[in-house]
C-alpha cells in the first residue's frame, strides 16, 4: 500500500512538473493550446499578417498527403508540383517535411503536429477530408500558415492564416470531354460512363464539365455515374468501371486516384479518359488523355509569399490559361480523327474567355443524403453558371452540385 | 525373460524445474530486464535500417517528453489507454475476458456525440458535458452488460462475444457517419464526415490537455480502492480465482459478473466520451482506434495494479508519439512503434516463463559410463 | 556370495525449489521380497519412487538395477528396465477395454486380440487375478481398475513392482484379495515395494520396512522383528500414542433430520437414493463408502450447493445449550434447508460449517492470504462498502497460535502452506464461526500424523460442545476409533448405520459393497 501511494505521488509530481515547464502559460482553461513552438516567428505583438519574410534557407514546409506517389494519380501530381516549386525557387528537399498515407481522421491531426514539431512555418494539407483538422490547427497556431487544397471553409472561417486553393479543373474536364466525345462519335456509342468518388460538389462539377465537353461535339451523348465512396481503391474503382462498361458505356472517365478504370477499359476494349496523371503507360490501348491540376505555380506562389512576407490569398484558383490546369499528351494512336483540331479550337475558346463551360440551357437538381431534392437549377440559353468564382466572392472549391439532364446516377 | 535394454546414460543437458516461489523484487527485476532486452532488440532492427539506435531512441524520448507540445501529445495518448485499462481491470480480475472495450468506447462515444450534435444549443456548457459524460457511461455500460448477461445466464464464451460486438458498433458508427450524422447534418455535401463539435461540447483544458487527464488519475486511485478495499472488490477477486469457492461462500456469481461488466463497460464508455469531447472533438471510425486492445496490454503488463498502469500507459504513449516523430525525422516507418510494442510484449511474456521456472544445466563431470 | 539386489538406491537427493524432498536416501530391495516404504504424508515416499519410474530426475545420487548403474530419464527407460509402477491415481482410458489399456503404447503392429487375451489370462491365472480383458474400464469397480493397472505392468514384463498407497481406495475384503496376489508374485521371484502409511498393512504384508521421515532415510527393519510402536517412533521421531479419544456425550439432541434425500446429477445419474438419517448434536457421525458413493453430493446437498428432492430439516439447539451461542432463533419445528442457497441458509440463522474435500479449490482461495481467507464467509458484515479486515486478521493470528499453524505470517498466500497447515486454516475458520453442524470430508487426507491428531482433537472438542459432526472418511481404522455411529453409503443409498464402538471392519466393508436386500456392487 505504501509503495503504491509513493508511486502515485511520484507520478503526479512528475506530470505536474513537466506540465509546469510548459511555456509559462497560466492554467486557465481555454480551448486553444499552449504557446506555439515556432522559434523563428517574429515575437512582436500579435498582428493579423505575417510581418517580415523568412529567409529561403530557414523555410520548413510541411505536406500532409492522403496517399503516396505510388498512386500515380492524385498524390503523384502533388509531388510533381512540389518538385517544380523546389526547382523554381532553389529550395532544398531537406527543407520539406512530408507525411504520406495519412487517413482522414485523427491521424491527420497527428501528422499536422509532426510538421509543427519539425518547425514548419507553412503546411499544406492536400485532401478534402483533412479540412476540419487544418482549420482547428490554424486556430491553435496563428503564426503558422495553413493551406487546405480543395477545401471550402476558408472564406467563412475568417482566419488570417488559413487558406483554400483549387484550380479551374472544370476547364480541363471540359476539354478532356471533347476528346471523349470525338471518340464516342467515332465508335458510334453515345453512352459514357464515369467512376465518381463521393457525391458532392467537387466530383459533380467535374463530371458535368466532362459531359458538357463531350456533348459539344456529340450532342446525343448520355452518361451514367457510379460512386465508389472512396478516393482511392483500385479494386473498387475497377469493379465500378466494369459495371459501367457492362451497362454499355463505350468511353469512361473517373474522379478517383488509381488507374483501375483505365486498365479495366483496356481489358474490355473500351476507352478511357483519366485524371491527375498520364495513364497511357498503364493502358496504352485505352487511355486517351487526362486533365490534371498543375500545382507547381500555386506552390511557388505560396512559398514566395512566405519569403517576401506577403499574405497568401484566403482563396485562390487559376485555370487553363494560367497553366494551372493542363492536359496530358493526347494519345494520338487511338484518338479519333479530328480530335486534335477540335481540341485546339476548344482550348483557344477557353483561353480567350469566349467559351463558358457551364453554359445554359441546362436543367438539374441537387439531392440531399436521403435522396430528396434540395435545390434545382434552371439556366436559359443566355445564362451560365460561374464555377469557382473567387473573384465574385465564392469558394475556390467547386460548388456545382446539380445532376443535369442526360446524366444518370446508377449508384 | 527379456533382457533389459541399456538405458541412455547421459543426464539431460538442460532441465526445467518449477520455482516454489519468487520474491516480488526479483520478479520485477526480471521484467525490467525483459524490457531492456526488448529495447535492445529494437535497437538492432533500427541499426539494420541504417540509423543510430541511440540517436533514434533519444529523439523518441525528447520529442515525447522534452518539449511542451510533445508532453501534451504523449499525455493525450496515454489518458485513454489508462482509462480503458482501468475499465478492463475489474473484468480481468474476475477472469472475464473483456475484449470488447474497443466497442464499449465507441458506444459511449456515440451516445456522447448525440448530445454534442443535437443538444449543444439547448444546455449550458458544463451541463452539456455532464449529460454527455453520463450518456457515455450508460451506453458503454449497456454494451458491456450484454455479453455479461449471456455469460451469467447461459455460460456463453465472453471472449468471442465481446469481440464480435466491437464490429457491430463500428458498423453503427460508419452508418451514422455516412448517413444521418454526416451528410444528414450537412446536406450540401455528401461527404461522409461527422461535423466538429460546437465549443460548448468540448472539454476544457488544463495545462493544454483536456481535463480527462485529471479524471483518469482520480479514477486510478478510486479503482485501486475499489478492487482492494471494498466488498465488491473482494467478491471479484474470489470469483476470479475460483468460482467453486465463490459459490461455496454463498456469493451470487451471476450477479457479480453482470455488475462488474456494467462497471467495465461504463468506464470504457466514459473514455469514449473523453475521446470525442476532448481529443478529436468529433466522432469517427477511429475514435477508439485500437485503444481497447492496447489497453489489454497495459492492464496485463501492469498485473492489474492501477498505479503501475499509469507508468505503462505513459510508456506506451511515449512509444507512440516517439515513433511518429522518428517517422518524420528519420523516415523510419510508423509500424516501427507497433513492432517495438510487440517486441516488449513478447519479451514480457517470455520472462513470465523465467519467473515461474528455473533452468538447471548439466553439471560438469556428471556421471556417464 | 554377494546377493545382487533388484534395486539399490545410493544417496538419492531431490529438491524442489527450497524443499528437500529426498535427502541422501539409500535403499535396497532384494528379489522375492516385499518392502514397505513407510512414512508420514509428506515424507518423500512418492517422490523417491517417482524417480525410479522416470517421472522425476534425481539431483544427485545413483541408481542400480540388478547390480548395474542406470540413468532413468523417462518412464520408457523404467519400462525397459522392467520396473512397473502402479500409481495412486490410475492412468487408464475409461472408454477402452482392459486389454486395450494394457497394450496401450506398446510397439508391435496390429492388435491381435486373441493373443493378448491369452497372455492376460495366463498372467491372471498365475497370480490369482480376476479380470475380463474385454470389459470396459468405466464399467469396472475401483479394485478392478487397480487390477488392470497391475496386469498392465506385468504384461510388459515387470519384475520390479512399485505400488503407491494401493489400499487407500479398497474395501477390507478387496485389500485381502490384493495381498494374496502380492504374495503369489513374491513367490514367483518378483521384487515389490509398497508405499504406505498404514501400519497394520505393513505388519500384514511386508518382509522389510524402510522408514522415511521428512525426506531423510531413517532405517530399514525386518517386519518380523518390529512393532507398530517402534515404527511410529521412527516415522515421527518420538514416541506417540496412536489412540484416538472417543468421549461419550450424554445429552444428544437431534440436529439434522435428512429424509428421503434424492439427487440426480447433470448426466441423469442418481447420486443419492432416498437417503434418510438423523445427525445428533454431540456425536460424530462417520460416513463410509467406496469413493463416489454419494458422499460428496450428500454433504453438498446439506450445505446448499446441490439440488435434490426430499427433506433436510434443521432442529436448532436449545437456547440454554452452550453451542447455541448467539444464533437467531430459528423455527422450532425444524427449518427446511433443501432448496436454499448457502447465503439463504446463513440468513435464516443456521450456522453450518463445511470443510470440503477440495481444500484449495473450494474451501479456500489458494492465491489469497490467511486474512482474506478468513473473510470468506464473513465479508458481508459491517455497514458500508468497505471490507473489514481487522477482525479476520485477529482471528487468523489466534488460529496460528491455537492450532500451531506453520506460516511465515498472516499475509502469506495459503497455497504456500503445507497440506496440514492448509487444513488447519480451513478447519479453524469453520470452527470459528461457532457452528451447530460441522461437516468435513476426508479431513486428514495427506496430513502428517501431528496435524491429523490436531484435527481429531478439534472434532472431539466440537462434539463435546454439542455440535453435530458429520465426517466422511476413507480410513476405516480411524472411523472405527473416532466415530460414535457410522453410516455406510453404497451406490448412493444407505446400506446401513452401525454403532462405531461395536462394529467391525469386515461388517463395514461388507456394507460398502452390498446394500442389504438391494443391488450389489462388484
Amino acid at each position: 500500500m505504501k509503495r503504491n501511494l509513493l508511486a502515485l505521488f511520484l507520478t503526479l509530481a512528475l506530470a505536474l512538473s513537466l506540465a509546469a515547464c510548459n511555456g509559462g502559460t497560466a492554467a486557465t482553461p481555454t480551448p486553444t493550446g499552449g504557446t506555439p513552438e515556432n522559434s523563428t516567428a517574429p515575437s512582436a505583438a500579435p498582428s493579423q499578417e505575417p510581418s517580415g519574410g523568412i529567409a529561403k534557407e530557414d523555410l520548413k514546409i510541411g505536406f500532409v498527403h492522403i496517399g503516396d506517389e505510388s498512386d500515380k494519380g492524385y498524390t503523384y501530381n502533388m509531388v510533381q508540383g512540389t518538385k517544380e516549386m523546389l526547382s523554381n525557387l532553389g529550395i532544398d528537399e531537406s527543407q520539406l517535411v512530408v507525411k504520406y498515407n495519412t487517413a482522414e481522421n485523427d491521424a491527420c491531426a497527428d501528422a499536422i503536429n509532426a510538421c509543427l514539431d519539425a518547425g514548419c512555418q507553412l503546411i499544406f494539407t492536400t485532401s478534402y477530408g483533412f479540412q476540419s483538422y487544418a482549420e482547428e490547427a490554424a486556430k491553435a497556431e496563428p503564426d503558422v500558415q495553413f493551406v487546405q487544397l480543395t477545401g471550402d471553409t476558408a472564406n467563412a472561417a475568417g482566419l488570417s492564416n488559413y487558406h483554400n486553393a483549387f484550380a479551374d479543373i472544370y476547364e480541363g474536364r471540359y476539354l478532356a470531354g471533347v476528346v471523349a466525345g470525338m471518340k464516342a462519335k467515332e465508335i458510334g456509342n453515345p453512352k459514357l460512363g464515369y467512376v465518381g468518388a463521393f457525391p458532392f460538389a467537387e466530383v459533380i462539377s467535374g463530371y458535368t464539365a466532362f459531359y458538357l465537353g463531350a456533348k459539344s461535339v456529340y450532342p446525343e451523348v448520355t452518361m451514367e455515374v457510379n460512386y465508389t465512396n472512396t478516393w482511392n481503391d483500385a479494386d473498387l474503382e475497377s469493379r465500378a468501371a466494369q459495371s459501367l462498361i457492362d451497362r454499355g458505356a463505350g468511353v469512361i472517365s473517373q474522379h478517383s486516384d488509381s488507374t483501375g478504370p483505365a486498365t479495366t477499359a483496356e481489358k474490355n476494349g473500351k476507352f478511357q479518359v483519366g485524371y491527375n496523371a498520364d495513364m497511357t503507360t498503364a493502358a496504352p490501348g485505352a487511355s486517351l488523355i487526362s486533365p490534371r491540376i498543375n500545382w507547381g505555380p500555386y506552390f511557388t506562389k505560396c512559398v514566395q509569399s512566405m519569403i517576401d512576407g506577403t499574405a497568401i490569398p484566403t482563396d485562390f484558383t487559376a485555370g487553363y490559361k494560367d497553366g494551372s490546369v493542363v492536359l496530358t499528351d493526347l494519345n494520338e494512336a487511338i484518338a479519333a480523327p479530328g480530335t486534335k483540331e477540335a481540341l485546339e479550337t476548344a482550348e483557344a475558346a477557353i483561353v480567350d474567355g469566349s467559351l463558358e463551360v457551364f453554359q445554359g440551357p441546362m436543367k438539374g437538381s441537387a439531392y440531399d443524403s436521403n435522396g430528396n431534392v434540395s435545390d434545382t437549377l434552371e439556366l436559359s440559353e443566355t445564362e451560365a453558371f460561374q464555377e469557382s468564382d473567387v473573384a465574385g466572392g465564392k469558394n475556390s472549391a467547386p460548388s456545382f452540385c446539380y445532376v443535369i439532364e442526360g446524366i444518370t446516377i446508377i449508384q | 525373460m527379456r533382457e533389459p535394454k541399456t538405458a541412455n546414460h547421459r543426464e539431460p543437458l538442460v532441465r526445467i524445474a518449477k520455482r516454489s516461489d519468487i520474491s516480488q523484487g526479483k520478479a520485477w527485476l526480471i521484467r525490467a530486464v525483459a524490457i531492456l532486452l526488448a529495447l535492445l532488440t529494437g535497437g538492432l532492427i533500427i541499426l539494420a535500417l541504417g540509423h543510430n539506435p541511440i540517436a533514434v531512441y533519444k529523439e523518441m524520448i525528447t520529442s515525447s517528453l522534452g518539449k511542451p507540445r510533445g508532453i501534451r501529445e504523449t499525455v493525450k495518448k496515454a489518458v485513454p489507454l489508462l482509462g480503458c485499462a482501468l475499465a478492463i481491470a475489474p473484468a480481468f480480475r474476475m477472469k472475464f475476458w473483456n475484449i470488447g472495450a474497443e466497442g464499449q468506447i465507441l458506444a459511449g462515444g456515440i451516445a456522447a456525440s448525440y448530445f454534442a450534435l443535437f443538444w449543444y444549443d439547448k444546455l449550458p456548457g458544463p451541463v452539456l458535458l455532464l449529460v454527455m459524460a453520463l450518456a457515455g457511461l450508460v451506453v458503454g455500460g449497456i454494451w458491456g452488460l450484454i455479453p455479461a448477461f449471456f455469460k451469467a445466464k447461459w455460460g456463453t464464451n465472453e471472449t468471442l462475444f465481446t469481440l464480435m460486438l466491437n464490429y457491430i458498433v463500428l458498423g453503427i458508427v460508419r452508418f451514422l457517419q455516412a448517413g444521418p450524422w454526416g451528410p444528414g447534418l450537412n446536406p450540401t455535401s455528401a461527404y461522409p464526415k461527422i461535423p466538429m463539435f460546437d465549443d460548448a461540447a468540448r472539454l476544457p483544458q488544463v495545462f493544454g490537455v483536456h481535463i480527462g487527464w485529471i479524471v483518469v488519475l482520480l479514477l486510478t486511485a478510486v479503482m485501486f480502492w475499489y478492487l482492494n478495499y471494498t466488498k465488491h472488490g473482494y467478491e471479484i477477486a474470489v470469483v476470479g480465482e475460483s468460482v467453486n469457492t465463490a459459490q461455496y461462500a454463498g456469493m451470487r456469481v451471476p450477479q457479480i459478473i453482470v455488475r462488474t461488466m456494467l462497471l467495465s463497460g461504463a468506464i470504457s464508455g466514459f473514455v469514449g466520451f473523453l475521446q470525442v469531447a476532448g481529443a478529436s472533438y468529433t466522432l469517427t471510425e477511429s475514435t477508439a482506434g485500437g485503444i481497447g486492445f492496447t489497453a489489454i496490454t497495459v492492464a496485463w503488463l501492469a498485473k492489474l495494479n492501477p498505479f503501475v498502469m499509469i507508468l505503462i500507459a505513459l510508456f506506451l504513449g511515449v512509444l507512440e508519439k516517439g515513433a511518429d516523430t522518428i517517422q518524420t525525422v528519420y523516415q523510419i516507418p510508423a509500424s516501427a512503434a507497433e513492432m517495438l510494442t510487440g517486441l516488449i510484449l513478447f519479451f514480457m511474456l517470455g520472462c513470465e516463463f523465467f519467473i515461474q521456472y528455473r533452468l538447471l544445466f548439466r553439471r560438469k563431470g556428471a556421471r556417464h559410463e | 556370495m554377494e546377493q545382487t539386489y533388484a534395486i539399490q538406491l545410493e544417496e538419492i537427493t531431490k529438491t524442489f525449489g527450497e524443499v528437500v524432498a529426498n535427502d541422501k536416501v539409500s535403499l535396497s530391495l532384494a528379489r522375492g521380497e516385499i518392502l514397505a516404504l513407510l512414512g508420514e504424508n509428506g515424507s518423500g515416499k512418492t517422490t523417491l519412487m517417482n524417480m525410479l519410474s522416470g517421472i522425476y530426475f534425481p539431483d544427485s545420487g545413483r541408481i542400480f538395477v540388478n547390480g548395474q548403474e542406470v540413468t532413468i530419464r523417462a518412464p520408457k527407460d523404467a519400462f525397459d528396465l522392467h520396473i512397473g509402477m502402479i500409481h495412486q491415481h490410475f492412468k487408464l482410458v475409461d472408454i477402452l477395454t482392459a486389454a486395450e489399456n494394457i497394450i496401450l503404447g506398446l510397439d508391435g503392429g496390429r492388435l491381435n486380440r486373441r493373443t493378448v487375451a491369452e497372455e492376460i489370462r495366463t498372467i491372471s491365472e498365475k497370480y490369482g487375478f480376476d479380470i475380463d480383458p474385454n470389459q470396459k474400464i468405466y464399467e469396472m469397480s475401483v479394485s478392478q481398475k487397480q487390477t488392470v493397472e497391475i496386469v498392465k505392468v506385468l504384461y510388459r514384463g515387470a519384475d520390479i513392482l512399485i505400488l503407491d498407497e494401493p489400499t487407500a481406495v479398497l474395501t477390507p475384503q478387496e485389500t485381502d484379495k490384493l495381498f494374496a496376489v502380492l504374495r503369489n508374485m513374491k513367490a514367483d521371484g518378483k521384487a515389490i515395494i509398497i508405499i504406505t502409511h498404514k501400519l497394520h498393512e505393513v505388519m500384514a504384508i511386508s518382509d522389510q520396512v524402510a522408514v522415511l521421515r521428512k525426506g531423510k532415510y531413517i532405517g530399514t527393519v525386518s517386519t518380523a522383528e518390529t512393532s507398530p510402536q517402534q515404527l511410529t517412533e521412527m516415522m515421527v521421531g518420538r514416541a506417540v500414542t496412536l489412540d484416538i479419544d472417543r468421549p461419550l456425550v450424554e445429552h444428544q439432541t437431534p440436529r439434522l433430520a435428512v429424509q428421503d434425500l434424492t439427487c440426480v446429477n447433470g448426466e441423469g445419474v442418481t447420486t443419492l437414493d432416498h437417503v434418510s438419517f438423523t445427525a445428533m448434536g454431540g456425536e460424530i457421525l462417520g460416513i463410509a463408502g467406496v469413493a463416489g458413493s454419494g458422499q460428496k453430493e450428500l454433504l453438498e446437498a446439506i450445505a446448499g450447493l446441490q439440488k435434490g428432492t426430499g427433506h433436510i430439516l434443521y432442529h436448532p439447539p436449545h437456547p440454554d445449550q452452550p453451542v447455541a451461542g448467539q444464533h437467531v432463533p430459528v423455527n422450532p419445528q425444524g427449518e427446511e434447508l433443501l432448496g436454499k442457497s448457502p447465503r439463504q441458509i446463513r440468513d435464516i440463522g443456521v450456522s453450518l460449517a463445511f470443510v470440503p474435500e477440495d481444500r484449495l479449490g473450494m474451501g479456500l482461495v489458494a492465491g489469497m492470504d490467511l486474512v482474506d481467507n478468513m473473510l470468506l464467509k464473513s465479508y458481508q458484515e459491517g455497514r458500508g462498502p468497505m471490507v473489514d479486515r481487522k477482525t479476520p486478521r485477529k482471528l487468523a493470528e489466534q488460529l496460528i497460535e491455537a492450532l500451531e499453524i506453520v506460516t511465515p505470517g498472516v499475509s502469506t498466500p495459503v497455497r504456500r502452506l503445507s497440506g496440514g497447515n492448509v487444513q488447519k486454516v480451513l478447519v479453524g475458520r469453520e470452527i470459528a464461526s461457532n457452528p451447530t453442524v460441522l461437516m468435513t470430508a476426508y479431513p486428514v487426507r495427506g496430513l502428517d500424523i501431528n496435524s491429523s491428531y490436531t484435527i481429531y482433537h478439534l472434532l472431539n472438542e466440537q462434539k463435546k460442545l454439542g455440535v453435530a459432526v458429520i465426517l466422511v472418511g476413507e480410513d476405516l481404522d480411524v472411523l472405527l476409533e473416532l466415530c460414535d455411529r457410522i453410516l455406510v453409503l453404497c451406490g448412493g443409498a444407505v446400506s446401513g448405520i452401525v454403532d462405531g464402538r461395536t462394529t467391525t471392519k469386515e461388517e463395514v466393508g461388507l456394507l460398502m459393497t452390498h446394500v442389504p436386500g438391494g443391488k450389489e456392487e462388484a
